[in-house]
């Protein structure tokens, strides 16, 4: 429910795990813009261990920039603007503070629903401690002391059609109340049970009085129907009540909004299917945080979310460093004499102090080959949740999008555009044809708990202050020899003059198009290549956009390769990075 | 323009309170207002030991058929290795079939015909740690301890909470720590070593059976190793070769011969807890603990935690009112530094932590 009176200015607070910002959304010759913003240090931890205490802090260093006040004498927000400026008209906010739900999957063995379990599982900030089955030669001991071990918050349960047998899944049941029976009362998980609707009854009965039971829709009724909706559902309320709203301060906060505090995540998501719907479009949004990288797309209407949580590049550098080696991260760098040891010590410091920035060159690389790798696992997750089809044609790459979104803290606030791209292509590896958008001031997430007090508001903000076209990605698919044709390019510039480009295997190819411009780009891929239009070697002509990186040819083939050799792989990254002008 | 930091504590003295709470339930030892020393136990509590699952049904061969009533333990109950847990009569008295308990353990839970039977439960203690008195006391779950101590907060550690007296190795912290520069002297002790440490000093620190050992900064490839050693280890800067704060580096020098308490904290990405070294002070009484303001103002103490000044440490000249262009591109809110070495300079306010 929102405010009775008229909703002009506006603040908007992302609390993510390392820093915390505000937003002010005002209206300026009749149109709601974006005013100016602050931020502070994230004080969920010692010493503070208040959300709110961020906020303010965020909030102290807008009035500071602004002039305004929006704070009174006990550090309370006024609401709404009084007639001398101070305050605001309304005040939302999202979190990302929150550390994830820990879960352990139950199902029975390795089964279709289990699968469908683990995509349901990317929507929402999780991350799975282990999954536990029976039948086999599993060992219910070593499955009870798994729960027990672990302790987590939930454990989802699944197995089973609608109206099969019961019976394994009554076992399974006994395996999870056992070791949620050795585990103290205040440790205990909640159970999530999206299997055979059938044995809800059963398993209520051997869980009553031990914790806590949620049966929702199967998520493989039948075989042939996955429906992932219920159990994502019944998720993200564990994680608003047993994570989010367990942050301290967050009453406090939540006091604040007339709206429910809304997960980064999820606030980030409805913006992205904001612009897909509007355009009708498949849009791919990106956003590395400090702790988590969350992929928001809308494919053929479909929306889907994966949220990589523990990947990112501040506190998340510690885990990506764990699950893509430090190798695996130096193999990114190029850095004069830089060993993987020291692209390690950089890493695992900005672990350490997740709010520093880098200031050297070094620095500067070895933070985006983390970036490049919190994307590349976060893509790995997100694989199964797109289903293949025209727009999916190759099961082991990207969809093709239409357009792609650098949002957050980090993507789209390089040095340059370039460095933002370069990331973008490597770690992800898009396909075909598609406007790249950076969210450079990084309000896409707080514009998603916006339009709910504003729908107006969030939209014009979005389209006049948030989104700034980059340019124009062309990135064929196909191998070949080093140095053979992939492409022929001739782009008719508005005031009629041409430019035509042989682009060869290997390469990244930059054609400059200013910002606001449109051109007529025809494109003429060699057999081997496929840019989107049906099929390989198949070509044909469009209207591109312009923007700081003009349009950028991706001609390294997919999927992307580096060099083996230590001195090859460092001549090709520096070659890549010149070829866009990083 | 206001800009706020993170806070890193180095107080000389100050009088601070720490909680030593039980992992699960257990008994606590102190009571309210209690003295308590840095050995004293405050409470005691079971650590899980392993599950292992007997097939009652399979040993007295009734199959999946209930065996409750050829129990001879009770859910709860200990049992001793080789001792009968079911028995089922067979021919009169004689020949009975029996389920024996392979390990000594307690029985947890039963089933029809399985039992699951828990191993190795071990008794563990968790101790003060700090020299104090006991402020409360949270039956079956842990206690406050307050002292008036020096405090100095790092930034990583590893390992499990320990106390010693505090030996240096190093004169400057400049130094790296290293296998020559440790003696008999650590023996038993919590080691204040230098910028870092070489992988054959950490053998010869482990050799000398230390309680603890603190660095400036730890080179992230000694990290595996770090993990075998037997007592926590504390970095106070970060990773790579790094001196230790001069702030940091004089209170821990000028507390040689004390005894220490070494908390490695918690390096959960989400809650993490500074690790910190504890050191209490006799005295009659110290200023109650309270984190000081983190916004950054002329004359805040500061270090630098990253980039080519790391380890700088001084205090803050100025905060200018336009961002400062950095050599890799960026434009960044900035604060100029009056460094101990003298020297001025400008770092960006995201890279410095206030001291205090």
């Amino acid at each position: 429910m929102t405010d009775s009176y008229a909703i002009e200015s506006i603040l908007a607070a992302d609390c993510g795990t390392s820093t915390t910002r505000v937003f002010l959304l005002d209206v300026v010759d009749e149109q709601y813009r974006f005013v100016a913003g602050g931020e502070a240090p994230t004080s969920v931890a010692a010493p503070g261990n208040d959300i709110v205490l961020g906020v303010i802090q965020a909030i102290r260093q807008l009035e500071s920039i602004t002039g305004k006040r929006f704070l009174d004498d006990e550090q309370k927000l006024i609401r709404p603007e009084r007639s001398d400026g101070s305050g605001v008209d309304a005040f939302v906010a999202t979190v990302s503070a929150g550390p994830p739900l820990r879960v352990v999957l139950a199902g029975l063995v390795p089964e279709m629903s289990v699968t469908s379990a683990v995509k349901a599982l990317s929507w929402v900030p999780t991350l799975l401690e282990g999954t536990v089955s029976l039948g086999g030669d599993s060992d219910p001991a070593e499955q009870i002391d798994l729960i027990r071990q672990v302790a987590p918050d939930v454990v989802v349960m699944v197995g089973g059609t609608d109206g099969g047998a019961v019976q394994a899944i009554g076992a399974l049941s006994d395996a999870v109340a056992l070791a949620s029976k050795l585990l103290e009362r205040e440790r205990r998980p909640e159970l999530v049970f999206a299997g055979n609707v059938n044995a809800r009854s059963l398993i209520a009965e051997k869980v009553a009085g031990l914790i806590n039971f949620h049966p929702v829709d199967n998520i493989r009724p039948r075989l042939d129907v996955e429906q992932a909706g219920p159990l994502v559902e019944e998720l993200e309320t564990l994680y608003a009540d047993r994570k989010m709203a367990r942050l301290p301060g967050f009453g406090r906060l939540s006091a604040w909004s007339p709206i429910s505090v809304v997960p980064g995540a999820r606030a980030f998501g409805r913006v992205i299917q904001f612009v897909a719907e509007q355009y009708g479009l498949n849009v791919l949004g990106v956003d590395v945080g400090s702790s988590q990288t969350v992929l928001a797309s809308v494919l053929n209407g479909e929306f889907a979310l994966t949220v990589g949580s523990g990947w990112g590049v501040g506190l998340g550098a510690r885990r990506v460093v764990s699950d893509a080696t430090p190798a695996g991260i130096a193999r990114w760098v190029i850095g004069e004499d830089a060993t993987v040891a020291d692209v390690l010590d950089i890493a695992l410091t900005k672990a350490a102090y997740p709010r520093s920035v880098a200031t050297t060159a070094l620095e500067v690389e070895a933070e985006q080959a983390v970036a490049r790798e919190a994307l590349r696992l976060t893509a790995g997750r997100a694989m199964p949740v797109w289903e293949a089809d025209a727009h999916r044609p190759y099961p082991d790459l990207s969809p093709f999008w239409d357009v792609i979104v650098l949002s957050g803290g980090f993507l789209p606030r390089q040095a340059n555009f370039a460095q933002s791209a370069l990331m973008l292509l490597d770690a992800l590896q898009p396909i075909g044809i598609c406007t790249l958008v950076a969210d450079t001031m990084g309000l896409a997430g707080v514009l998603g708990a916006v339009g709910a007090v504003q729908p107006m508001a969030a939209a014009q903000v979005l389209e006049h202050d948030a989104l700034l076209t980059l340019g124009t990605l062309i990135c064929p698919v196909g191998t070949a020899g080093e140095g053979d044709l992939v492409l022929r390019a001739r782009l008719k510039y508005p005031d009629k003059q041409t430019l035509t480009l042989d682009v060869t295997y290997g390469s990244i190819e930059v054609i400059p198009l200013e910002a606001g411009q449109k051109a007529t780009l025809e494109l003429r891929p060699t057999r081997q290549f496929d840019i989107g239009w049906g099929r390989r070697g198949r070509g044909a002509v469009a209207e591109v956009d312009g923007g700081p990186l003009g349009i950028v040819i991706d001609a390294r083939g997919r999927p992307l390769a580096l060099p083996e050799g230590e001195d090859d792989r460092r001549r090709v990254l520096q070659k890549w990075r010149w070829n866009i002008g990083y | 323009m206001k800009h706020y930091c993170t806070l890193t504590r180095v107080v000389p003295l100050t009088l601070l309170r720490r909680e030593r709470m039980l992992p699960t339930r257990g008994k606590i030892l102190v009571g309210m207002d209690d003295r308590v020393d840095a050995v004293d136990i405050i409470g005691r509590y079971e650590r899980p030991g392993r599950l292992i699952r007997l097939d009652a049904g399979a040993a007295l061969r009734l199959g999946h058929r209930d065996v409750a009533d050829f129990l001879k333990k009770r859910v709860g109950e200990s049992v001793q290795r080789g001792e009968v847990i079911a028995l089922k009569p067979r021919l009169g008295k004689l020949f009975p079939r029996v389920l024996q308990a392979p390990v000594s353990g307690r029985l947890v839970a039963m089933s029809d015909s399985q039992i699951l039977l828990e191993s190795d439960v071990e008794e563990t203690e968790v101790r003060a740690h700090l020299s104090g008195r006991i402020v409360s006391v949270m039956p079956e779950r842990g206690a406050v301890v307050e002292t008036a101590a020096a405090l100095v907060q790092g930034v990583w550690g590893f390992g499990e909470m320990s106390h010693g007296v505090l030996r240096a190795v190093v004169d400057s912290p400049e130094d790296v720590l290293s296998e020559d520069k440790v003696d008999v002297s650590c023996l038993g002790a919590i080691v204040i070593g230098g910028a870092d440490a070489t992988a054959e000093g950490l053998v010869q620190v482990s050799k000398m059976q230390a309680r603890g050992l603190i660095l400036g900064g730890l080179s992230a490839t000694l990290l595996d190793h770090v993990a075998t050693l037997p007592f926590p280890v504390v970095v106070m800067e970060g990773f790579g070769r790094c001196p230790m704060n001069p702030f940091a580096f004089e209170i821990l020098k000028s507390h040689i011969g004390h005894e220490a308490a070494v908390d490695p904290g918690y390096a959960d990405p989400w809650r993490p807890r500074r690790p910190e070294v504890i050191i209490p002070v006799p005295v009659a009484s110290a200023p109650v603990d309270s984190a000081p303001d983190v916004l950054l103002t002329e004359g805040c103490k500061v270090r630098v935690v990253r980039g080519e000044r790391r380890g700088v440490a001084g205090v803050v000249m100025s905060l200018p009112e336009h961002p400062t262009r950095y050599d890799v591109g960026v434009l960044l809110p900035s604060v100029e530094i009056q460094a101990d070495s003298g020297d001025r300079v400008m770092v960006p306010v995201s890279n410095v932590e206030i001291v205090g």
